[in-house]
């Protein structure tokens, strides 16, 4: 603002000024009309002073200085307890004589430009308004004096920092513990609910006259999901103490709970020692930084023998020795951990602090080891590993990769910090997992629900926290397989977030793309389109800003948009979250590139380039023996798209062999309760039976339904599909009653749940085993019975009806009744519409057809029978169609001059089948039947049967 | 110092144009106010200077309420204001000076203490140097703000000591807030 431009700017101000509102803006419209620079510079100036009433509204001081007896609000002021940037703190009390109680009342300085001061103190009365816990000194009331000075009254905390209590009174070991382990709690509930301290030190960790705890000052705490503003430090001035600050802290870098666990550490150091852990030279203030950015501390035990060889009192070296040694092994290695430099190398939370220390105290082992974070892992049951693993690994990858910004920029590190708390919180549980047995999968469940019931107490008036909380158990549940549990979780979180403006953007993609993966594992593909889609610009806006996120999120709808057909949009996603994925650099992110190029292959595979999708399956699978391991999840993952690719391109042969394979590898990682154990179970026996080698089948079969029977029982809806396959495979075995008790317990549990689809297809197998027996009768009973249901239910041309149409006109057939062929006609026709003419089942009917058509003599018939049987030179496959049709031609010409050649090729073809079929099955013994009655038609004296 | 006669006595003259007795006025007024704002100081940790009060302390100190006019008075505030300006910002100078040059042992035991205090002393230089440049342009305007904001006279009392109309104090008033607003933005721009 220079001279020149005031004398342009004066004399309109004052025209401006004069004029109301209304008037003003068209005047302003007026002279931008003319010159619309001047019409900006004239509204800049206007909105600035409008916006700033504060600006010099007050004389220079406060109109009255504020004394002993001075009011504030309700309170009367008593003697000035300090002095902080934001203002004073009083003792004082309640003027109206209403409670006998003393407070502390933080007073807010007036000055010229407060705004950042008012910014922070209203920050520091919503922290405080959050934290209620019986060792946090809480806040009591807050509200604007008379003269407008904003206040808050805390509880007035009488007391002696901790560590001198601890001096004075000579406390005992184990009661210091105790005392300590309560300052822990107190922070663990800051931490739950996303709050920060920062500033942990004895003098804000007093101890009243009763021995009570009580944690002060949360004046420089951090919000992890609030708004923080910038805090400008000037002129090298510190907003915490040295002494007692973390390497992070010192640095400038975002503080997390584990800076809190870090200055628990010193004072956790000052408890066992009496002492701080570095030595210095000179106790100067870049000594101190050095020497905590730098310097190992000195071990505990070893601080006191050193301290012992000072002494020349014998008594006086032989107490410190006493207690050196008692601070040897577990309590050394405790606090060598809370000190690491390295964050992550901490304890992750300090309720895992407090609990090492309670084991310590109860004789257990402790999980200190001054070792590398993986080390932990071993120490868990080992089939939980990997889904907690997983989540470990993806919540540390978003937490540490949050992209190309300036990465002190606030929603950098609030990002960071969510990521942080939570993967606190999931190692923490698993290291309470560690201690059960192997195998219990259920403790785990127990332990997540304990931790959601925990979640639901502590943080009732912390939505945002909560939603938090949600998302990592559900994500933990998926881990372990609990899909629908996972999804009910999901539910609640959506409920929790639709209620809250402004969340933030890393917590909004991440509950989309974790409940767009469960719907999918579910089957609803359209529902999770629908759920991630309305976030795709807020993917995209994110991309520079949390590019892991972003990539998930892209990665979980491109999955869906795969399963639902639209492969080119699905590309897109899959490329870009590619590329996100490569620009990291974070451990873990190398893992999820792979998973992207899978994704990538999955594509290649689905659009029919089967040799390049297999490429980059072989390319996927290596770098993840670099990356990871023979022994990682994902490589389950790549087996199982290996396997669906080869069997797409008729190898089931090698598909079985990568199958068995994946089958091992999945069994190990997972477990055999584990669905994707299930899965790939299922889809070994899929293929076993595809190579007719049902006796093979059966056992993967078997074993899959034992499982689920175990996890849900034999009646749940669960086992439907699964009673369903082994009554198929029983059937083809010829093992009839058990073919029949499968197929009665799949129609028991669909006619319990009223599912009719589910209901008809249980019908059908269980008529199909009767008809095979040569029940046709009860057969023709039961496929009436489906058919009228299942008519009411979705109308007459509906292709499942046509299934039963098919059926029964063989069973007609066999009965001799009239009307199969027509019966047969209708069959194939609505078999074609609902589901295709290439459809395998459109594919029997049209055999059957046929076959009954040539029967009743029909040359078309007999014509259409002969195109099927030709089809089985043209493939390896095996083409029981083909070869049945086959056996109908052959036995048509079993008589007369033709019929000794016709019996010897059917006994050609019959033993061909064999070797197919080798443990024999439906089709193999529909043929034997065919041989058999051509031979018999060579015998006069055995009756003819009708074909 | 000198008796109530006095002070009235280079008042007239100093109204009247008088560049000398001015200087004695604003001497005399700075000494004093000086001097009360240091007696009220040294009382307690926190500095809260009341200019106010302090204004009308010397007022009734060096002019006694006896044989003043209300044109006296207004005259008096106008350079008791200006006295009080001086008074602040040397003291906010000398304060951080203390603060910055001293002990940085201290600056870290009381970490929020010298930062909060310390950003109000710069504001206050720094508001200081624009009221300044604002005296360069308009000199009218800032002399309102001097008598609001350091003498603490209300928008009505300056209206009354300029003869002008309480509606055109406001309006001054917003234009200086303009001014200095824009010029502190300036300011930390750069």
């Amino acid at each position: 603002m220079d001279a020149a431009r005031w004398q342009r700017l004066s004399p309109h101000l004052d025209a401006l000024l004069e004029l109301p509102a209304p008037a003003r803006t068209r005047r302003l419209d007026e002279i931008a009309g003319d010159d619309a620079e001047l019409a900006a510079e004239l509204a800049r100036m206007l909105a600035l002073e409008s916006g700033r009433d504060d600006f010099l509204a007050q004389p220079l001081v406060v109109p009255r200085a504020l004394r002993e007896g001075s009011e504030v609000g309700p309170y009367r002021l008593e003697a000035l307890l300090g002095e902080g940037g934001m203002g004073q703190v009083w003792r004082a009390s309640r003027a109206d004589g209403l409670y006998q109680r003393r407070v502390a009342l933080k007073l807010l300085r007036p000055g010229l430009a407060d705004r950042s001061l008012r910014l922070r103190f209203a920050r520091e009365r919503e922290i405080l308004a959050r934290l209620a816990h019986p060792h946090i000194a809480g806040l009591l009331d807050a509200g604007l004096s008379a003269e407008g000075v904003p206040y808050l009254a805390l509880e007035y905390v009488e007391g002696e920092p901790i560590t001198r209590y601890w001096q004075r009174l000579d406390v005992p070991l184990p009661a210091r513990l105790r005392m300590f382990r309560q300052v822990c709690e107190a922070v663990t509930h800051a931490h739950a609910n996303l709050v920060v301290h920062c500033d942990l030190k004895p003098s804000n960790i007093l101890v009243t006259a009763d021995g009570q705890v009580r944690l002060l000052d949360f004046g420089i705490a951090k919000l992890l999901d609030g708004a923080t503003p910038r805090d400008a430090t000037r002129t090298g001035a510190r907003a915490f103490t040295l002494h007692y600050a973390a390497p992070e802290q010192i640095r400038g870098g975002p503080v997390t709970t584990m800076t809190d666990v870090y200055s628990l550490g010193v004072v956790l150091y000052e408890l066992l020692t009496g002492l701080k852990p570095y030595r210095l030279k000179r106790q100067s203030d870049a000594e101190w930084e050095e020497a905590i950015l730098a310097h190992d501390p000195v071990r505990p035990s070893q601080m006191l023998m050193r301290q012992s060889e000072l002494k020349a009192d014998r008594l006086e070296r032989q107490g410190l020795r006493r207690r050196a040694r008692r601070l040897q092994g577990d309590l050394d290695n405790i606090v060598l951990r809370t000190l690491c430099k390295a964050p992550e190398q901490r304890y992750p939370s300090v309720e895992a602090l407090s609990q090492d220390l309670q084991r310590h105290l109860d004789g257990q082992p402790v999980h200190a080891r001054p070792l590398s974070p993986l080390y932990r892992l071993q120490k868990y049951v080992r089939r939980q590993r990997w889904a907690i693993a997983a989540t470990l690994a993806a919540l540390t990858v978003l937490g540490l990769a949050v992209g190309a910004v300036v990465w002190q920029s606030r929603e950098a590190v609030e990002e960071a910090q969510r990521a942080q708390a939570m993967r606190g919180f999931v190692v923490g549980l698993f290291e309470q997992a560690g201690d059960t047995p192997d195998g219990r999968a259920l403790d785990l469940r127990a332990l997540l629900d304990g931790a959601m019931a925990r979640g639901d107490r502590e943080l009732a008036r912390q939505p945002r926290a909560q939603a938090e909380l949600l998302g990592v158990i559900a994500r933990l549940r998926m881990g372990l397989g609990d899909d629908r549990e996972a999804k009910a979780l999901l539910d609640r979180q959506s409920a929790l977030m639709a209620g809250q403006a402004s969340l933030p953007a890393g917590l909004q993609l991440d509950a989309a793309a974790l409940r767009g993966e469960v719907l999918r594992r579910l089957g609803d593909t359209p529902g999770c389109i629908r759920t991630m889609s309305p976030l795709a610009p807020l993917a995209s806006r994110e991309r520079g800003h949390l590019p892991m996120a972003v990539a998930e999120f892209q990665s979980q709808l491109g999955r869906c948009l795969r399963a639902d057909g639209d492969l080119a949009y699905a590309r897109r996603l899959f490329e870009q979250a590619l590329a996100l994925r490569r620009e990291v650099r974070a451990p873990g992110a190398s893992i999820a590139e792979i998973e992207s190029r899978l994704d990538l292959a999955a594509l290649l595979a689905d659009a029919g380039q089967a040799g390049a999708a297999l490429d980059g399956y072989r390319a996927a699978r290596a770098r993840l023996d670099v990356e990871a391991g023979p022994r990682h999840p994902l490589h389950v993952d790549i087996g199982r798209q290996v396997a669906a690719l080869h069997r797409r391109l008729g190898h089931p042969g090698r598909a079985e062999q990568v199958l068995i394979d994946t089958l091992v590898a999945a069994q190990e990682m997972h477990g055999a309760q584990h669905p994707v154990t299930l899965d790939v179970r299922r889809e070994l026996a899929g293929v076993l039976i595809e190579q007719s080698r049902f006796r093979d089948a059966a056992v993967p079969l078997r074993r899959r339904h034992a499982a689920l029977s175990a996890r849900h029982g034999p009646m749940h809806p669960a086992l439907f599909e699964s009673h369903l396959s082994l009554a198929h495979v029983e059937w083809q075995l010829a093992r009839m009653p058990a073919a029949t008790g499968a197929a009665q317990a799949a129609v028991a549990i669909a006619r319990r749940d009223g599912d009719g689809s589910r209901m008809a297809a249980a019908m059908l197998m269980h008529a199909r085993i009767l008809h095979d027996a040569g029940r046709d009768i009860d057969a023709r009973v039961m496929l009436h019975d489906a058919r009228a249901a299942r008519v009411a239910q979705v109308g007459a041309a509906h292709p499942q009806i046509a299934e039963i149409d098919h059926a029964l006109g063989e069973v007609d057939a066999a009965l001799g009744h009239p009307g199969a062929v027509a019966r047969l006609q209708r069959a194939v026709h609505f078999l074609e519409t609902g589901y295709g003419r290439r459809d395998p089942r459109t594919d029997a009917a049209r055999l059957a057809l046929a076959h009954q058509q040539a029967a009743h003599g029909d040359a078309g018939g007999r014509r259409a029978l002969a195109a099927i049987a030709a089809r089985a030179g043209r493939t390896f496959e095996p083409q029981p169609l083909s070869w049945r049709a086959a056996a109908y031609l052959l036995a048509m010409r079993c008589h007369g001059g033709e019929r000794a050649r016709s019996l010897r090729r059917l006994a050609r073809l019959h033993a061909a089948v064999q070797r197919a079929q080798p443990d024999g099955g439906a089709t193999e013994r529909e043929i034997a039947r065919v041989l058999d009655q051509c031979r018999r038609a060579h015998d006069p004296f055995m009756p003819t049967g009708t074909l | 110092m000198n008796d109530s006669a006095d002070i009235t006595h280079w008042l007239d003259a100093a109204r009247g144009g008088d560049r000398e007795a001015l200087d004695r006025v604003l001497a005399a007024l700075y000494d004093e106010l000086h001097s009360m704002a240091r007696r009220q100081l040294a009382g307690q940790q926190e500095q809260t200077l009341d200019a106010t009060a302090l204004v009308h302390e010397a007022y009734l100190k060096l002019v006694g309420s006896a044989n003043a006019q209300f044109g006296d008075r207004a005259h008096f505030f106008a350079y008791a204001a200006t006295a009080m300006r001086s008074v602040v910002v040397d003291h906010v100078r000398q304060r951080l000076a203390v603060k910055r040059g001293g002990d940085l042992e201290r600056v870290t035991d009381l970490p929020e203490e010298a930062e909060g205090a310390i950003r109000l002393d710069e504001d206050l230089l720094a508001l200081d140097r624009a009221l300044d440049r604002l005296a360069a342009v308009d000199p009218r305007l800032a002399q309102v703000v001097e008598l609001r904001y350091f003498g603490g006279l209300s928008e009505l009392e300056i209206a009354a000591l300029q003869d002008r109309s309480e509606r055109s104090i406001r309006r001054d008033w917003q234009k200086a807030r303009m001014f200095l607003l824009a010029s502190l933005d300036d300011d930390q721009a750069a």
